[in-house]
């Protein structure tokens, strides 16, 4: 039985990315598409044209901003903050969203999502993180899992079992990536599935699909092809547990026609609603 | 699991130094996987900053790429890279130093100036609109600011004629020296580089720089810019493009 979400969430159905080369043709045109997400740090400006757009497709769309700056087990950067819950207030979106990993230092910013090491001390950082930024923007906070291609010596527990104990103390939600899941497993070694069933699956409000790329000796989450039949089976596995729930396919390198992006949608539905039968 | 209960207290600082290329590739702190070292994996981090970094800052300069060519803005970029890492939090912002760093080389003239055309327009597309003002509100003086989205560029090339031309196929002027006070700015969602009345540029220069209209006016009569019996006729003109093209705010108290 697929589980029952804790949060007054609404399921949004299958959207996908908001992207620059389909910025004119969704705006004017408003294709079919049930919902769009929007990085969130693109949007998070004084004015000009990313307003434009993000107005535009407001007014048309739900829109659910997903960030990649906020650095949960970093230092919080406070124009971030301001400028995140500007943006919140401007959307007012039943969640928003952000990685569970560290961008930088206040010395140097990499603009990647780099993992953590599992422990409790860094643990104990992120819950505090992500309490602030639930309790700053008063909106739900939804975290999500990365792709990762190194692990530290110093974790002390795997890393599901330290996102469900950060899920679980921050009273947050999650975002899952059945596609991070999938890389992660590959470059590490470990049974997806496990990390499935360790998650609290009445916190999932999002599920994110993407395709990847295989280099040598790993796979590389880059976004940039459709969504492989592993993932596919993996997505329809994490639907039996979490239930109906939003889904978005990230589309951001080699930007496919925006009717190819709605094929790979009405894929996701097609097996999404398979999986609840 | 296997593990080690020791995690070093720097270890943020530590990863980023690695990330960045700042320390050579070191495997200590990581457990290494079924196919990869930890140098290995480490290795794929460091791939990926360089490259994200480098395309975000070059994609902000695409008169200058178009100019000089990818391999030589990517020669450059790698310089300007190692001198200035990113400190912001938005990627938005890491190439807007750069044509500063290549003003220290002393780059040909063409080539800076498109450098800091292209970092206005950058600039310039995510900047707040500063409410356009009309001919009417112009008539009462008020206070005056340049709205965000403006930058004022005293060029010795025709680089701003080169961009518009490089970035759309068209016709490329052949490059011209001369003063070209440039105007760059948004109007509507469309970045614009135009070529001011060296005047009307001056006033607006002045305003920038927090003076009164009345002050800028006089100014640009003292420096011989316009003729005092020419002064009123010209205001008006200026006034009217000030207005029409949104390139004068009024000044926030």
């Amino acid at each position: 039985m697929p589980s029952v979400s804790r949060f007054e969430v609404p399921d949004l159905g299958i959207g996908v990315g908001f992207r620059v080369p389909h910025y004119r043709q969704v705006v004017d045109e408003r294709p079919e598409m049930d919902w769009f997400e929007v990085i969130s740090e693109n949007f998070m400006v004084d004015g000009g044209r990313p307003l434009h757009w993000l107005d535009r497709l407001a007014d048309a769309y739900p829109v659910v901003p997903h960030g990649v700056a906020m650095s949960v087990a970093g230092v919080e950067h406070p124009e971030h903050t301001a400028r995140l819950r500007t943006l919140l207030d401007r959307l007012a979106p039943p969640w928003f969203s952000d990685h569970l990993c560290f961008t930088g230092t206040e010395a140097l910013t990499t603009h990647d999502l780099l993992p953590v090491p599992y422990t409790d001390a860094v643990r104990d950082h992120i819950v505090d993180r992500i309490k602030r930024v639930q309790d700053v923007t008063g909106r739900l906070f939804a975290v999500e899992n990365v792709s990762s291609y190194l692990t530290y010596k110093a974790s002390t527990v795997p890393e599901w079992d330290f996102l469900a104990d950060v899920l679980e103390r921050a009273d947050c939600a999650m975002l899952l990536d059945v596609n991070n899941i999938f890389v992660s497993a590959q470059n590490h070694g470990f049974d997806p599935a496990v990390f499935l069933d360790a998650l609290p699956h009445d916190r999932v409000v999002q599920i994110h699909l993407a395709g990847h790329s295989i280099k040598d000796g790993y796979r590389l989450d880059t976004h940039d092809a459709p969504v492989c039949d592993e993932v596919w089976d993996l997505y329809a596995a994490a639907v039996r547990k979490v239930g109906s729930v939003s889904t978005l396919i990230e589309w951001d390198g080699h930007i496919p026609t925006f009717e190819r992006l709605q094929q790979e949608a009405r894929r996701a539905r097609e097996v999404r609603d398979e999986a609840l039968s | 699991m296997k593990h080690s209960p020791e995690l070093p207290t720097d270890w943020r600082d530590r990863m980023v130094q690695l990330v960045s290329g700042q320390v050579p590739a070191d495997g200590a702190l990581f457990a290494g996987g079924p196919t990869l070292t930890p140098e290995q994996q480490i290795g794929i981090y460091r791939g990926q900053y360089v490259l994200r970094l480098t395309e975000a800052i070059e994609d902000d300069l695409l008169g200058l790429r178009a100019l000089v060519g990818r391999p030589t803005l990517h020669a450059w970029v790698l310089d300007y890279l190692r001198e200035h890492p990113s400190r912001s939090w938005t990627l938005n912002r890491a190439s807007r130093g750069f044509a500063d760093w290549l003003a220290e080389r002393d780059p040909e003239p063409l080539h800076l100036e498109m450098a800091r055309i292209d970092t206005a327009v950058q600039t310039g597309i995510v900047a707040a609109e500063g409410a356009p003002l009309t001919l009417a509100d112009l008539a009462s003086l008020p206070d005056l600011a340049l709205p965000p989205h403006l930058t004022l560029l005293r060029h010795t090339t025709n680089a701003h004629a080169l961009r518009g031309a490089l970035l759309t196929g068209g016709d490329v002027p052949p490059t011209a020296t001369g003063d070209f006070p440039v105007a760059v700015y948004r109007r509507g969602i469309a970045m614009k580089s135009e070529v001011l009345d060296p005047a009307a540029w001056a006033v607006l220069r002045s305003i920038g720089d927090g003076l009164g209209v009345l002050e800028a006016l006089d100014g640009v009569v003292r420096a011989g810019l316009v003729a005092p019996s020419e002064v009123e006729g010209a205001v008006a003109g200026w006034f009217r493009l000030f207005a029409s093209e949104g390139l004068v705010t009024r000044r926030e108290t």
